[in-house]
């Protein structure tokens, strides 16, 4: 449980020095996937685990191991909306493609804690994020015009805050190309941090920063079917009912 | 078909409408039996409609029935005069290079349940047995509760810009209706050179040079034929204008010497 002493706490930190932050995440999708688990287990390893926490999340007895047993972050069953005490709204700044205002280091004494939603949203994106707009949060902020992942979001978000580095000065790599077989690579449509951040060489100014083990999982997900995606084909009574013989 | 007067403009407005119209209606009709193109012949007693597909047998139907119904359909839509219009199914030499089929291939193995990398893969692979010079498979969209993503599967060679790229790329999308949006899926095939202009285009690209093989000198054999008789040029008195052999040694000097003592 959550104690609002640890929240005062990090506020404290963060009045006094631009660091110690505290970042939300609502998580919006049914159940975890195996994605969202990714994502979330690379969030605890860019932010510790006394400053990171998940809201209106599905487990009931409010374990974080299920996803990841290495990691213990905050985690509420409740919508950020009804834990106002624990996050007060005039410190809080909503991270929002929509927003006018782009983040900037300054903001670092303004708010004591971002929060982020729309976890595992289309390209373009489904504005998940109206959810937590609805209820009503007065400060908002966007990261650029590119869509993000959160967990890189995040990351952005600790570099400019904690860092004090403009969004602009951030090295970043947009739609990056990940092979995954001799013949067959993905593209994700979204923005990452570049790998020459943290190494600084410039070699590695085209390798995306992403989560643990995700690479393996685009492997493993161009052997998935779409069976259960399917919606029903409407039929045309002109049209043929039989398949078409496998001659390829 | 209206037989007033109308602009040029007008005119070729209302060809190329009726190109799209007619083609897309054939591409949602005929996908499951390898649709493949249409191509429109105005002749001044009909206008003749040529269908190509690799399925011609469903095309025409039994006793020609559904080719008549698709007659009946194209005539009454556009307006044509009573037997003003007909459709031929002509079938399609090389489906393998064909992209608009593949495409449609593709998306039926993924309606059927097939895994996305092997029915990309079986694509690709049958693709490039058939000659095709190189393939490309790309299949996004949002798959089973992941981010937005696209998957592209490639083989071979591919030209992008350029006129090359207009003669030589065939492709084609289509797309997969699903509970969370629309999964695209394109092909884009490269087609190999074909001299007969049957399996791909004639012209050859312009940066393939071909560098044939030396040929083999003849060998001789005897004696060679004598040498034309050369005129004998007197040292001393060489005829004006002519240049010393062993002159070029010393260079000007010497010539002008030469030139000089005349």
């Amino acid at each position: 449980m959550a104690d609002s002493s640890d929240v005062k706490a990090a506020a404290a930190a963060a009045a006094g020095g631009g660091k110690g932050k505290i970042y939300a995440v609502e998580h919006l999708e049914e159940g975890v996937p195996r994605w969202c688990a990714l994502e979330y287990g690379h969030m605890c390893e860019v932010v510790k685990d006394e400053r990171l926490a998940f809201t209106k999340w599905p487990n009931e007895d409010r374990s974080f191991a299920c996803v990841d047993s290495r990691f213990a972050p905050r985690v509420y069953t409740e919508s950020i909306a009804d834990l106002q005490k624990d996050f007060p709204r005039e410190r809080t700044v909503l991270m929002d493609m929509d927003a006018s205002e782009p983040l900037t280091p300054a903001d670092a004494a303004l708010f004591d804690t971002v929060l982020f939603g729309g976890i595992l949203g289309n390209v373009p994106s489904d504005d998940r994020t109206q959810e937590l707009r609805k209820v009503g949060f007065p400060h908002r902020r966007n990261l650029g015009s590119v869509q993000m992942t959160t967990d890189t979001a995040m990351l952005v978000c600790k570099i400019v805050l904690e860092d004090g580095v403009a969004l602009e000065k951030i090295p970043y790599v947009d739609h990056p190309d990940i092979r995954t077989g001799a013949h067959d690579s993905t593209n994700m449509p979204f923005r990452y941090v570049a790998l020459s951040h943290r190494s600084k060489k410039a070699a590695d100014a085209n390798t995306p920063i992403l989560p643990r083990g995700m690479v393996e999982l685009l492997r493993e997900s161009a052997d998935d079917d779409l069976m259960d995606e399917l919606l029903q084909e409407p039929s045309h009574p002109l049209l043929t009912q039989s398949m078409p013989a496998d001659g390829v | 078909m209206a037989t007033t007067q109308v602009s040029k403009k007008r005119k070729f407005v209302a060809d190329g409408v009726f190109y799209s119209e007619l083609n897309e209606l054939l591409t949602r009709m005929l996908a499951e039996d390898g649709y493949s193109g249409v191509e429109v012949r105005v002749t001044p007693i009909r206008t003749e409609i040529i269908i190509r597909a690799t399925r011609t047998r469903e095309v025409l139907g039994e006793k020609g029935r559904r080719i008549r119904e698709l007659t009946s359909m194209v005539q009454k839509r556009f307006q044509f005069a009573e037997n003003s219009v007909e459709l031929f199914a002509e079938r399609v030499e090389n489906r393998a290079l064909c992209a608009m089929a593949q495409a449609e291939s593709l998306r039926y193995k993924l309606l059927g349940g097939l895994q996305v990398r092997r029915a990309c893969y079986g694509v690709l692979r049958f693709v490039m047995e058939n000659g095709a010079k190189g393939c490309e498979v790309v299949v996004s969209g949002k798959l089973r509760a992941q981010r937005a993503k696209a998957m592209k599967f490639v083989d071979g060679y591919m030209v992008s810009t350029g006129h090359p790229a207009t003669l030589y790329i065939n492709e084609a999308s289509r797309n997969v209706k699903m509970k969370q949006g629309i999964l695209g899926v394109k092909v884009k095939i490269m087609l190999p050179c074909d001299p007969e202009g049957k399996l791909g285009p004639k012209m050859p690209i312009p940066d393939k040079i071909e560098v044939p093989d030396p040929k083999p000198e003849p060998k001789v054999v005897g004696e060679l034929p004598p040498s034309p008789a050369v005129p004998h040029i007197d040292p001393q008195h060489p005829p004006f204008g002519t240049v010393m052999a062993g002159g070029g040694g010393g260079g000007g000097h010497d010539m002008g010497a030469g030139m000089g003592a005349q």
